[in-house]
């Protein structure tokens, strides 16, 4: 197959993390794709921290894993630094986390994409769209040549109108060294998409040999490796430290004083930042009564000399940015490669969207990513993932993937961005999921291991593995069911040895295994045969202390499905019932729910209108069924 | 019920004979309802809240039905947030019948119960527990329980709630910030303190619950149960204690015991007292039978009124059955004081039982009638809030309660243990729901049926 053809299946525009995952995805259904970028050397580059994971975004690529997508595997090749968060605390709330070589992971991500089937690269700039009517055909590029698609994923992260601020000097760019996407935005406005802007930002890059490493507190990685990805076995790059230093009065002072010359305090920077990831400038400002603000120092890379300053987002102007840095420790004769900067870009507003992520007003138009209103690799990898499965099954003329609330941070994810929409960069936390003790990092292969194989983008011998252990640990807790101790001298001395309260009547090992102080370990000196690996002992213990929350959790899933199933009829006319306010009237013939379910989630819709609703579709249904008698 | 565009009426009086009748309508069409059915010299239909005198006549023939003042309420400004009229007519079936008729033909529907109360809630005018309260202030059986629903209507529970909501809404942000920005060098507060002000909003959620125990005496009465072996005067007593206020409420036949049931109200208290027939059969075997089945009936009750024989004093088996009662809430009446003067104190030490409360009466001469109601009223007293806290009044709020406060409980015990703050938080959120159900913000819609289906037509 040669590029010399201008039609493909699916294009993709945009070679980032939702670019990638988007075309890898398609071309692996076996749908001829191409990837367009503005630059063949920056794919899968990561803009701002070199690190993927943490809590909920950790979740988020285990769960691209779990569905056959790429972060997972390619996260776990480029790891320099492993930490898992929370391990004391409860099971819903580990989360995993890694610090990564920058210009590997680019490489891992590039080998990939070079050599997967079906799947072409091309570096060129989209201009506008190809239209047929309100459908999508493909796209024109920069040199006026039309490529044409069934289906086109726009995946343009910050680029679209991109301007980068240092201090009050602006200059056009997606990203340091890339340009920015012109005429794309202006195409989509006017074909009557609402386009706002948005921003966010980046630290200074450091030079390695100009930081007094003495002056800074290391900070190692992990001992043990939890991968991201069920296919890794171990890791790949050697582990280094980072370096914590901290922030003072004289950081602070310089910063006051030239808030002046700080683009976002003057008014030039009208898009809305992220509250959660502020700038130093931010953080100075608002949190006015911390005297110090932490900072890790983290390699970009094994060779590289960029050493990323994390916490220490900034537009500030550079003489400004030499000043404030070097009154941190360690960093007193910092050399400053590349300054910190902001970057404004156009986003779409995502109740535009389908939940497949196509657009609402144009067919076969998906978009994906940060592009959408998101902020970070991770969401961007998975809505990626999420707009090229479901633009590949549409042209395969099958079932959609459209993940529940209940099953997936990626559910949760896509619900509130098409629902709710946001004003702000949009981030992932656990808190967003109502059923977070159900989304854990332990039982992501549990929820979605299946779908991945459904779909086809996870093998038969991948799921036999994953069976494997599954039978491991149901016979496991079969067996902890059903091994029971009695309470004779041997084993009252048993217990005691192990420091927890002894038994007076007949006990199985599950009910031992429950008390807050026993852990699996300690069962085995009960019954030798009581012996297994690591994972199955992880999902035995959480299983079995858990079991109580899991069920409850469980119940609420269920009492909310009812909702959930309350179909909304298509091309419902929400202006035929009363007790709606005009806000929410407008609301919901904007967003176009389709469940009762999701019209409850819509930020501005009172549980009063949701009743109004319930009641004007309950009594059509009454009607329906006795007119039908 | 459906919620559609139609305007409804129906007579907002109860049925019967009085010198007034109302017809309430609301809905979109109230004013072009009003223009053809309405003839008045000095209406206008702009105007809100005015009352206007005129005639009402029915559209179709044209007749004059009534003489009539009606309300004016223009949109969002009435009970129901619509546009909307009273219509006073005068009073009894058939003239109400006629203006009701009169203004259907006009255009309007006839109401489904609780419509109109409905309709307040959908537009806003009301939460969940205000109409909850109008529904007891419609019922309501005496003037305390009319007051207590009074205050709901204005808003009491609802104040307390939503403190309660904004408390459990901080301790779960301070919660989820120290889970999903571990990383992040930031002080949430402390568990310990958390757990400060968990208990504190504890506390107000016990208050409140305590008080749904006495506003269940305000509201729907306080069960007596009237205990005493065959001619001990129970009859005689009751009649002077239910004085010419004295209704039979039932009459419960079909069993072997009958029991009737009356009710009178004290100081704005309402009392059931229900006399356990059982004891009304003679002899032996029988009469064991039936003290047997009176002493379960007492269970039931909140309280015990025993009745003795002054003449004859208390008997083995009414120590005995004391005993089992217990006099926490239990008062022995000696009846028939005039008799014979009987030494209780003595009596009560003999017996042992001399914590309990006592009176004596005679029935014949009314002597003590006015001390047994004193003694009644403090035991109510004993066992309630004053009033002022008193603002729990439905099943359905108390069940909300309760499980906010199980919820609560769990999240308390569970932030001592040091538990991981996830499932601090699965419980804290869960509480919030709870609450929020108290403030109608996120009740099912079954729930909401429930309610409006005990309104009667026209309110």
């Amino acid at each position: 197959m040669t590029m010399s053809s201008n039609q493909f299946d699916v294009i993709v525009v945009g070679a980032g993390h939702a670019g990638c995952e988007a075309a890898l995805a398609s071309a692996r259904l076996g749908l001829k794709t191409a990837i367009i970028t503005t630059n063949i050397d920056h794919i899968a580059y990561m803009s701002c921290n070199p690190a993927v994971g943490g809590l909920a975004k950790g979740h988020i690529v285990r769960e691209i894993d779990a569905l056959g997508g790429e972060m997972g595997v390619n996260t776990d090749k480029a790891t320099i630094q492993f930490k898992r968060l929370n391990t004391k605390k409860g099971p819903a709330v580990r989360a995993s986390r890694s610090q990564c070589d920058k210009s590997l992971y680019s490489q891992f991500m590039k080998d990939v994409i070079f050599s997967t089937q079906n799947l072409f690269s091309l570096q060129a700039e989209v201009k506008r769209l190809a239209l047929d009517g309100s459908k999508c055909v493909g796209i024109i590029t920069e040199k006026n040549e039309t490529i044409f698609a069934k289906a086109t994923v726009i995946t343009t992260g910050t680029f679209m109108n991109g301007v980068m601020h240092v201090g009050l000097k602006q200059e056009s760019g997606g990203r340091a060294g890339d340009k920015a996407s012109i005429g794309l935005s202006e195409h989509l406005k006017e074909l009557g998409f609402t386009v706002t802007r948005l921003k966010t930002g980046t630290p200074a890059r450091l030079h390695k040999r100009s930081i007094d490493w003495s002056k800074t507190t290391p900070q190692p990685g992990d001992k043990t490796f939890y991968p991201f990805s069920r296919k890794t076995a171990g890791l790949n790059l050697p582990q280094i430290e980072c370096f914590l230093s901290y922030t003072n009065e004289k950081t602070h002072e310089i910063i006051r004083k030239n808030l002046d010359r700080s683009p976002l305090y003057c008014g030039l920077i009208e898009g809305v930042g992220p509250r959660y990831c502020p700038s130093i400038e931010d953080k100075v400002v608002r949190f006015a009564d911390k005297d110090r603000h932490q900072t890790f120092l983290e390699p970009e890379g094994l060779d590289s000399d960029l050493i990323y300053v994390q916490g220490m987002s900034t537009s500030l102007p550079v003489d400004v940015q030499y000043d404030f840095l070097r009154t941190i420790p360690g960093l007193e004769n910092v050399e400053i490669i590349r300054p910190g900067y902001a970057v404004e870009y156009d986003f779409i507003h995502p109740t535009q969207l389908q939940k497949t992520l196509e657009t609402k007003a144009i067919e076969n138009l998906f978009l994906a990513g940060q592009v959408n209103g998101t902020s970070g690799y991770e969401e961007a990898a998975g809505q990626g993932f999420w707009a090229g499965v479901n633009a590949a099954q549409k042209i395969l003329e099958k079932e959609s993937m459209i993940l529940r609330r209940d099953q997936a941070y990626l559910g949760v994810l896509i619900d509130d961005l098409v629902t709710k929409g946001t004003q702000e960069p949009y981030r992932m936390f656990t808190s967003r999921a109502e059923y977070r003790l159900l989304l854990r990092e332990d039982n992501t292969l549990e929820r979605l291991l299946s779908e991945g194989k459904r779909l086809g983008l996870v093998s038969d011998r991948e799921f036999e593995a994953y069976e494997k252990v599954q039978t491991e640990f149901d016979e496991m807790r079969q067996k902890l069911k059903s091994t029971v101790i009695v309470p004779n001298e041997e084993n009252l001395k048993k217990l005691d040895a192990i420091d927890t309260p002894r038994i007076v009547k007949p006990t199985t090992l599950e009910e031992l295994l429950r008390r807050e102080e026993i852990v699996f370990e300690n069962l085995k000196t009960f019954d030798a045969e009581i012996n297994a690996d690591g994972q199955v002992i992880e999902k035995v213990e959480i299983a079995v202390k858990y079991e109580g929350y899991i069920k409850r959790q469980n119940e609420l899933v269920e009492q909310s499905q009812r909702l959930e199933n309350f179909k909304i009829p298509d091309n419902f006319n929400f202006h035929k019932v009363t007790g709606f306010s005009n806000e929410e009237r407008e609301k919901l013939t904007h967003i176009k729910p389709i469940t009762v379910g999701q019209a409850s989630r819509i930020s501005g819709v009172n549980p009063s209108a949701i009743q109004a609703l319930l009641i004007h579709l309950k009594g059509k249904e009454k009607l329906r069924n006795i007119s039908s008698l | 019920m459906l919620g559609d565009n139609e305007t409804i009426a129906a007579i907002g009086t109860a049925k019967g004979v009085g010198a007034l009748g109302i017809i309430r309508v609301s809905g979109l069409h109230t004013p072009e309802i009003l223009a053809r059915c309405f003839a008045s010299k000095q209406f206008k239909v702009q105007e809100s809240h005015t009352a206007s005198f005129g005639v009402w006549k029915n559209p179709r023939t044209q007749e004059p039905v009534d003489e009539v003042v009606v309300v004016n309420f223009t949109q969002g400004r009435g009970y129901t947030g619509e546009a909307a009229a009273d219509i006073i007519c005068h009073g009894g079936v058939q003239v109400t019948e006629l203006v009701l008729n009169a203004t259907l033909d006009a255009g309007a529907r006839l109401a489904r119960p609780g419509e109109f109360t409905y309709r307040a809630v959908m537009n806003g005018r009301l939460d969940l527990s205000q109409a909850e309260s109008v529904l007891e202030i419609i019922s309501a059986k005496s003037p305390r329980a009319a007051a207590l629903a009074l205050k709901n209507i204005q808003g009491a529970l609802s104040e307390k709630a939503t403190h309660i909501e904004a408390e459990l809404i901080y301790l779960l942000a301070n919660l989820e910030a120290s889970i999903d920005f571990t990383t992040e060098d930031i002080q949430p507060v402390s568990l310990v303190e958390m757990n400060q002000r968990l208990e504190k909003s504890l506390d107000i959620t016990k208050q409140l619950l305590k008080s749904y125990v006495s506003t269940q005496v305000v509201t729907s009465g306080l069960r007596m149960a009237i205990i005493g072996k065959p001619n001990v005067g129970k009859s005689s007593l009751m009649n002077s204690l239910l004085g010419k206020k004295r209704s039979i409420v039932a009459d419960l036949p079909g069993t072997t015991r009958d029991t009737i049931e009356a009710e009178f109200s004290l100081d704005g208290y309402l009392f059931k007292a229900i006399d356990t027939a059982g004891l009304r059969q003679s002899d032996n075997s029988i009469e064991k039978e039936g003290i047997q089945r009176s002493l379960d009936e007492m269970t039931s009750s909140d309280l015990v009124l025993y009745i003795a024989d002054a003449t004859v004093g208390l008997q083995n088996e009414d120590i005995e059955h004391l005993k089992n009662i217990g006099s926490k809430n239990a008062i022995i009446c000696f009846n028939k004081a005039d008799l014979k003067g009987l030494e209780i104190s003595q009596e009560l030490e003999k017996s042992g039982l001399l914590e309990f409360p006592t009176v004596k009466t005679s029935a014949v001469t009314e002597n003590g009638i006015d001390e047994l109601k004193n003694k009644l009223l403090s035991l109510i007293h004993q066992s309630s809030n004053s009033e002022m806290n008193s603002v729990v009044s439905t099943q359905r709020q108390k069940e909300a309660l309760e499980g906010a406060l199980t919820h609560m409980s769990k999240a308390s015990s569970l932030m001592r243990e040091n538990a991981s703050p996830e499932f601090i938080a699965f419980e804290l959120k869960e509480a919030l729901l709870k609450t929020q159900s108290l403030l109608g913000k996120n009740v099912g819609d079954d729930v909401m049926d429930q309610v409006f289906k005990q309104f009667c037509i026209g309110k």
